[in-house]
């Protein structure tokens, strides 16, 4: 890997434990990756092919390790270690969003984070139905990682959230203003300048992004987080990134299309010419 | 039959006599227009998957005292609907989630703000209910030409299309209403890409966004003396419209709930 490094890693993560309301997200890494084999790779936003001259490889748990949530998330953890620190950019393809927690810890061994989240929800309760690890509690975790977080497209949390925040001061931009506006990117200039993105898919608007657990009305659209990511690759070294909770099912196939197309404009933004 | 429930996610509910908000979910399988459907048990049960702090507003809704029941019976829309009326009666804030477009008499004294998306034979037949008191159309976009010609004379009507562009022309329609109303909200009126119901076809639509400002907006002119939220027919059990029902009715709470704060 040294004499010829991989630039894009993409680690897929079929990790589903705590969904609530609807589950179906460990069905999505596999679904994503045949989706990323049929589309047209040019890319109107890069304005070109994103995947042109990448190296790139998929890192898949065996079979026999898809139902052990701990060799998943060792192998999420060993494989970032390895691209954070050879140079490549390890993708993590959820599963749920608990998926996070393992490259987030790595990435932020190496140096100072910031870690910028999309979602609609806030993720930070302390616990979820008694369960620190839930996927409504990755970014609490994150938290205590000493990581700077800002995210973008909440729009919704419970009273225990919401007080967290407060004393907290954490950064958050509603979905309203995630949707409809600009005049909030000047937010990423105090994170860290080493970014982790997690884009949950449930920040999308439902219009546009049905195939999620927990949809939540409103929401930005795949042209508005395009825009802000354009912005964020420019501004930032991000390192790392995740694109989870799809929960794919029959007829939601656009859904899976933009989370592929989430893909190639990632690869295209961090790998530019 | 009848039974209590609690609405929203780990939040117990509270008694008739403590309550503000009364919910009446026309249960057990309406027969509608679609067949039966269980669409307003749906959304009950994606009550307890939604977060319950408002944050626009900075507050939680259901603070205020809910009290939720699921009403069985052979016609079980009439008789939520009588259920909403002892509640309005006894001070209690009340909301109708029913599948098919059949309100009430009960609430004929009040004027009527209808976000709906088509007017058909029932609809019309809803609004002559009405023909006594001021009435509101807004969001309509479809409707049968036996069902719009008769249309009371009284019915102001604000297109789907108007009511999204021009904001300002809806709130002054809305200044033209002396008292509180009737609000009644169909899942129709909102795009079919938003309210992904096999019911809700209709091109065109209200956003998520433009309906809870035009909501806000009552609340903020004439004031909301009772509500509904209908068009479930076809909302299957734990679908994204079981959720977004859900949601109407916890925002809706939020409105309330900033209304009795002040």
């Amino acid at each position: 890997m040294t004499s010829n490094p991989t630039h894009l890693g993409i680690i897929a993560l079929p990790f589903e434990v705590s969904t609530s309301f609807l589950k179906g997200t460990k069905e999505a890494p596999l679904a994503i990756l045949e989706e990323l084999e049929k589309i047209d790779n040019f890319d109107f936003a890069l304005g070109r092919d994103p995947f042109q001259n990448l190296r790139r490889r998929v890192v898949q748990p065996h079979d026999s390790d898809l139902v052990d949530p701990h060799l998943q998330q060792s192998l999420a953890i060993r494989t970032a270690k390895e691209l954070l620190t050879s140079g490549g950019f390890p993708l993590s393809l959820g599963g749920e969003h608990t998926v996070s927690i393992g490259p987030i810890r790595i990435a932020r061994t190496i140096g100072p984070l910031g870690v910028v989240q999309l979602d609609a929800h806030a993720d930070l309760r302390d616990e979820y139905q008694s369960d620190p690890l839930s996927h409504a509690c990755v970014m609490r975790r994150v938290t205590e990682m000493d990581c700077s977080l800002l995210g973008v497209g909440i729009r919704t949390m419970c009273e225990e959230e919401a007080q967290f925040v407060e004393e907290r001061g954490l950064k958050q931009v509603d979905g309203f203003k995630a949707a409809t506006s600009t005049d909030w990117y000047h937010l990423i200039d105090d994170l860290p300048e080493r970014i982790y993105l997690t884009i949950d898919m449930d920040v999308f608007d439902p219009a546009e992004v049905p195939a999620v657990g927990t949809p939540e009305p409103g929401g930005p659209s795949y042209e508005a987080v395009s825009d802000f990511l354009q912005h964020l690759f420019k501004v930032k070294d991000v390192v790392a990134a995740d694109i989870v909770e799809l929960r794919p099912e029959k007829d939601s196939q656009a859904s899976i299309r933009l989370a592929a197309r989430l893909i190639g404009l990632i690869a295209g933004l961090r790998f530019r010419k | 039959m009848t039974f209590v429930f609690d609405f929203g996610f780990e939040k117990p509910g509270v008694s008739w006599d403590d309550a503000s908000l009364g919910l009446f979910f026309a249960g057990f399988g309406e027969e509608t227009d679609f067949g039966k459907t269980p669409g307003p048990l749906a959304v009950a049960d994606a009550s307890r998957y939604v977060e319950l702090f408002e944050m626009q507003v900075g507050l939680a809704p259901l603070e205020i005292g809910t009290y939720a029941e699921i009403v069985g019976t052979a016609d079980p829309i009439d008789a939520a609907a009588r259920r909403a009326a002892e509640a309005n009666k006894n001070g209690i804030f009340p909301i109708i989630v029913g599948e098919d477009r059949r309100i009430t008499e009960q609430f004929s004294g009040l004027p009527l703000v209808a976000f709906w998306g088509k007017v058909g034979r029932s609809e019309a037949n809803e609004l002559e209910v009405f023909r006594g008191q001021p009435t509101m159309l807004a969001g309509v976009r479809a409707a049968t030409s036996k069902a719009f010609k008769a249309i009371p004379g009284n019915v102001a009507i604000a297109t789907s299309r108007a009511l999204g562009a021009n904001r300002e022309m809806f709130r002054a329609m809305l200044s033209q209403l002396k008292k509180p109303v009737y609000l009644s909200i169909d899942l129709d009126v909102l795009a079919p890409s938003v309210a992904q119901t096999a019911r809700s076809i209709e091109p065109g639509g209200l956003s998520w966004y433009e309906l809870m400002d035009a909501i806000e907006m009552v609340f903020d002119g004439p004031g909301v003396a009772a509500a509904d939220l209908v068009g479930l027919g076809k909302v299957a059990p734990r679908s994204p419209a079981a959720f977004l029902g859900a949601q109407i009715l916890i925002r809706i709470a939020g409105l309330l709930a900033i209304k009795l704060s002040k």
